[in-house]
């Protein structure tokens, strides 16, 4: 047997034990603190009991993670108070004129809202629970609806703030202003080119959206603005004020709050009910999230003291393969692994591992950030195993799968596509973290 | 049957009271990280215990909203091969997933318990202006996974009368 094979093997025996426990029905907190203990009792040299302790406990003491509990806090209060859902009407009212307005707000929609929600599973259950059944009340085409709620969803962690982001520079040690700057304008040019790919289809085929999308009169347009002025002025809060250097993404994510607050008096929407509804969601995804990490970090705890990332990295540099091979192995890896498993699993597991690697080939950390935040939700819509799909599937109960895997299609490969664009152009990710102040 | 709907409620108590905390771990978090900001920008003299209390509450929220998160079937569990089987088969598999979780966690405790049982006797205390006892703040990791540990083994207790044919109904609190 070659040394590679004898160096490789246990790594593989790790990784198909962690998608054994993934896929077995176990919590996966739970499931990955089984296979970190594992390690930490049989394959570590000598076991000194509190190890785990210790790792669990440093792995959530930081104040970085604040970032995520409060962007999520932002998110709920917006989801609890109805701004959210009054946002997505506000959009369908501005854009009605437009062959398949409603394919557009969701879209709009999807950007503007999900990125807050801290798992893009929700963000698409979210999605098809508020944007499906006015699309199916006004006939539009179902497989251009499911489409654009896919699309729609994955548009939500790439552009700022992004829960996916902050766990990534976490993970990795990037800077977490340059990550949200970075998936800026790769999120524009996506939608664009989703909002392009709809009205390419309505303008070929007519009768693919309603005829009856009503025209608001100008006061109804004006009126919506005013629906969209918290979502405005939230992302400007956050964006502007990260890309001044006026405050760190947790300061942004504070200030978010505080705004929300401020909103939610003003539109005379706060309540205690929303509060404790906001303040239960937000707990609950919280803790989802920090129980997985401290899983993931007993694992990584393992893991490096077994030198598996300087192992993997070894052998990619022993091997022949450039760096753009090691990206389509990485993708199809993100592929596979979504079939399964949730996006914010996938990626508190993998960039422990992977980042090491993408470095080591000469991929800049912050552009695999991006790469990274598009690959997890590309991973989640890929036909015909992707998760997000099979959400869709369940939260709007008339619809039909097959209808679900082709209408989502043709985002899967845009997002392909931009992948591509990132790699022939890296300077579309890098080119507005340079100019952070 | 009538002992294991005792065990349920108390502990569904549990995890709901310690998911109170947790929320007041959440409004405190806020508080800290807006009142920081207003210190450092509108009287130009930053709390200098901003970021060793908000991680404090970071992990307080992780450990002490863990139980409610289970309760409120909020933890990510995808059932794959769970909906592959059919039968009693599936109801055994659900039972086994719980018992890998339960012996997981009572290892993982058993770790946290020498962990903060070193920490308590030295003594150590961060190393920051405040130079808090470490003890105090790891408290919520010891308390927090002893609830979920509960809410685990309720939740197997449950699995088991299923798989045997003997749903109970969970009382709501």
């Amino acid at each position: 047997m070659n040394s590679e094979l004898i160096q490789t093997l246990p790594i593989i025996a790790g990784a198909i034990a962690i998608m054994a426990v993934m896929v077995s029905g176990m919590h996966i907190a739970t499931g990955l603190l089984s296979l970190g203990l594992i390690g930490i009792h049989f394959l570590l040299p000598r076991t000194i009991i509190g190890d785990a302790g210790y790792q669990a406990w440093i792995s959530i003491d930081n104040a970085t993670l604040s970032a995520v509990v409060l962007y999520v806090l932002m998110g709920e209060m917006l989801l609890h108070s109805g701004i959210g859902e009054r946002a997505f009407g506000a959009l369908d009212k501005l854009l009605a004129g437009l062959p398949g307005s409603l394919l557009h707000a969701t879209i709009g929609f999807g950007g503007l809202f999900a990125a807050v929600s801290g798992s893009s599973v929700a963000s698409a259950a979210l999605l098809g629970t508020v944007t499906v059944p006015p699309m199916d009340q006004r006939g539009y085409n179902r497989r251009l609806s499911y489409g654009a709620v896919a699309g729609g969803g994955t548009l939500g962690i790439l552009i700022p703030p992004s829960i996916i982001m902050i766990l990534y520079g976490y993970l990795g040690n990037v800077s977490i202003a340059a990550l949200f700057m970075a998936g800026v304008v790769p999120g524009l040019i996506l939608i664009g080119a989703f909002s392009g790919y709809i009205a390419l289809r309505v303008m070929l085929k007519p009768s693919l959206v309603s005829a009856h999308d009503s025209k608001p009169t100008i006061a109804t347009r004006i009126s919506a603005i005013w629906d969209l002025i918290p979502l405005v002025v939230l992302a400007t809060i956050v964006f502007v004020g990260i890309y001044t250097g006026v405050w760190t993404p947790t300061e942004a994510a504070a200030g978010g709050c505080v705004a929300t607050l401020a909103f939610l008096v003003l539109y005379r929407k706060f309540t205690l009910l929303t509060l404790q509804k906001s303040l239960q969601g937000t707990l609950l995804t919280s803790s989802m999230i920090f129980m997985i990490l401290v899983g993931s970090s007993i694992i990584a705890y393992v893991a490096n003291f077994l030198a598996v990332p300087m192992t993997l990295v070894g052998l990619i540099e022993d091997s022949n393969w450039g760096r753009y091979e090691v990206l389509i192995a990485c993708c199809a890896i993100f592929f596979l692994l979504g079939c399964f498993v949730d996006g914010l699993s996938i990626a508190i597991i993998t960039v422990p591992i992977i980042l090491p690697i993408m470095t080591s080939v000469g991929f800049d950390p912050v552009w695999f950030g991006v790469v990274f935040t598009i690959l997890i939700e590309v991973s989640l819509i890929t036909p015909p195993l992707g998760m997000n799909l099979f959400v869709i599937n369940g939260v709007v109960p008339s619809s039909n799968f097959r209808d679900i895997v082709l209408g989502t299609a043709p985002y899967f490969m845009i997002l392909l596509a931009m992948i591509g664009l990132l790699a022939l152009r890296p300077d579309i990710a890098l080119w507005l973290p340079g100019q952070l102040r | 049957m009538h002992y294991l709907r005792i065990i349920t409620v108390a502990a569904d108590r549990m995890a709901w009271g310690l998911g109170g905390l947790g929320k007041v771990a959440i409004v405190a978090m806020l508080i800290l990280v807006a009142g920081d900001v207003f210190y450092r920008y509108a009287l130009s003299s930053p709390l200098l215990f901003g970021e060793e209390v908000a991680g404090y509450l970071v992990a307080a929220v992780g450990f002490l909203g863990a139980a409610e998160t289970l309760r409120e079937r909020r933890h990510v569990r995808i059932e794959f091969l769970l909906n592959a089987v059919s039968g009693k088969w599936r109801g055994w598999l659900d039972v086994a997933t719980h018992l890998i979780g339960v012996i997981a966690l009572v290892v993982f405790f058993w770790h946290s318990s020498v962990f903060f049982d070193r920490v308590f006797t030295r003594g150590t205390v961060a190393p920051s202006i405040l130079a808090t006892p470490l003890w105090i703040p790891q408290t919520t990791m010891l308390i927090g996974m002893t609830a979920f540990l509960f809410q685990l083994v309720v939740d197997t207790a449950h699995a088991i009368g299923r798989a045997l044919g003997r749903n109970i109904d969970r009382p709501q609190l």
